[in-house]
């Protein structure tokens, strides 16, 4: 039993010694090449939405008051709006103007003139015909502002510019005498995508 | 309330926050662009005869005749007190020798005379002053009214009386006689 176990000792022993060897031959023919393990970086990127408008014409207009009539602005104001959205999270945007203080639209030395002698009208959205800017809406005080218009986000228009043009009139038809003087006052516009 | 039933309304009420939560990081608002308004509104002036815009006297020789209506004149405007400091109304001929005439013989307007109980002239008195609206020796100033921020809007109607008298005249020709008095207000 002794030698059983000294040969096979002696076995082990070469084939130890062999593997050595042969593992000091190989090394070197494939010597220049050395791979590791692999190791992974995550590359993540983020566009943000956007939503943007501008007025690139008709950001002040001028009216001329006649009682008992509508007086039409000078201008109409054109509005841009420009957004990329994402659909899966955004339905949809909507534009709106507003007063800041509606029962101040345009304020005069001695007088006001409230938001709801003050009209709207937006032909390529939705308010076609003249409407006061007396709806509450997300944007713009209570019974001060108007929904311009409302667009559903898709994957089609996810990433748009459109311009519209907003027309704006003062009617005194049914307003108290308004008295001789100059009054001003700020239309605010607001896009909204939620 | 057991322990599972808190348990339940503290999930429910995550589950509310949570949405409620979702819902607000959604919205996206757009920067803010400013149109400018800018309105005025004009002076006005105007008159109005609104009844009694003719007037027929019977002409008696040495007396005064009355017209048979009073014509009520109505009177408007909307103004800037900062730039007016009153309203005047008056009445006028513009050929004071001729204010009547039958093509033949004239009626001076020194024989016509006029009254505005609730303005100027609270007695009878003849167009023959000289006032900033129409000719010299030809008008009758009728109201002048101040304007301040109470009355810069206002409508006021006043009644104009007029008699031709020939108490003083020579012998008016038999025939018929006609003329035109003017009115118009001045703001200044």
């Amino acid at each position: 039993m002794d030698g059983i176990e000294r040969l096979v000792r002696s076995v082990r022993t070469l084939g130890l010694a062999l593997g050595v060897l042969a593992s000091l031959f190989v090394g070197p023919s494939a010597g220049a090449q050395f791979l590791s393990g692999l190791t992974n970086v995550s590359l993540n990127a983020t566009t943000a939405s956007s939503l943007t408008i501008a007025i690139p014409s008709g950001s002040s207009m001028n009216f001329t008051l006649l009682q008992g009539v509508p007086a039409n602005g000078s201008t109409a104001a054109a509005i841009t709006t420009s957004w990329n959205l994402n659909p899966g999270q955004i339905g949809t945007i909507r534009l709106y103007a507003y007063f800041g203080t509606p029962s101040v639209a345009l304020a005069g030395s001695t007088y006001n003139i409230a938001s709801n002698y003050v009209e709207g009208r937006m032909t390529t959205g939705s308010p076609v015909t003249y409407t006061p800017f007396t709806q509450t809406n997300p944007v713009g005080p209570a019974g001060g502002s108007l929904l311009l218009f409302s667009e559903a986000i898709t994957g089609v228009n996810k990433n748009k510019t459109r311009t519209d043009n907003l027309d704006v009139r003062i009617n005194l038809t049914t307003s108290p005498a308004v008295p001789a003087g100059t009054y001003t006052g700020t239309l605010r516009i607001q896009a909204r995508a939620l | 309330m057991n322990l599972r039933t808190i348990v339940r309304a503290a999930f429910a009420l995550c589950v509310a926050g949570f949405c409620a939560a979702s819902t607000a990081e959604a919205q996206i608002l757009s920067n803010i662009s400013n149109i400018t308004l800018n309105a005025s509104a004009a002076q006005t002036l105007t008159v109005s005869v609104t009844s009694g815009s003719t007037v027929n006297f019977t002409l008696a020789q040495g007396a005064a005749a009355a017209g048979d209506v009073s014509p009520a004149i109505s009177t408007s405007w909307n103004l800037n007190p900062g730039l007016t400091g009153a309203v005047s109304l008056f009445g006028y001929f513009n050929t004071p020798s001729a204010a009547l005439t039958d093509g033949t013989y004239d009626i001076a307007s020194t024989y016509v005379e006029g009254r505005m109980t609730t303005g100027a002239v609270a007695t009878y008195t003849a167009f023959t002053q000289t006032n900033a609206v129409g000719p010299a020796n030809g008008s009758l100033l009728l109201f002048t009214e101040a304007v301040t921020g109470v009355n810069k809007i206002n409508t006021r109607s006043d009644n104009l009386d007029l008699q031709i008298n020939l108490a003083a005249s020579p012998t008016v020709p038999a025939s018929a006689y006609t003329g035109t008095l003017r009115i118009q207000a001045r703001a200044l």
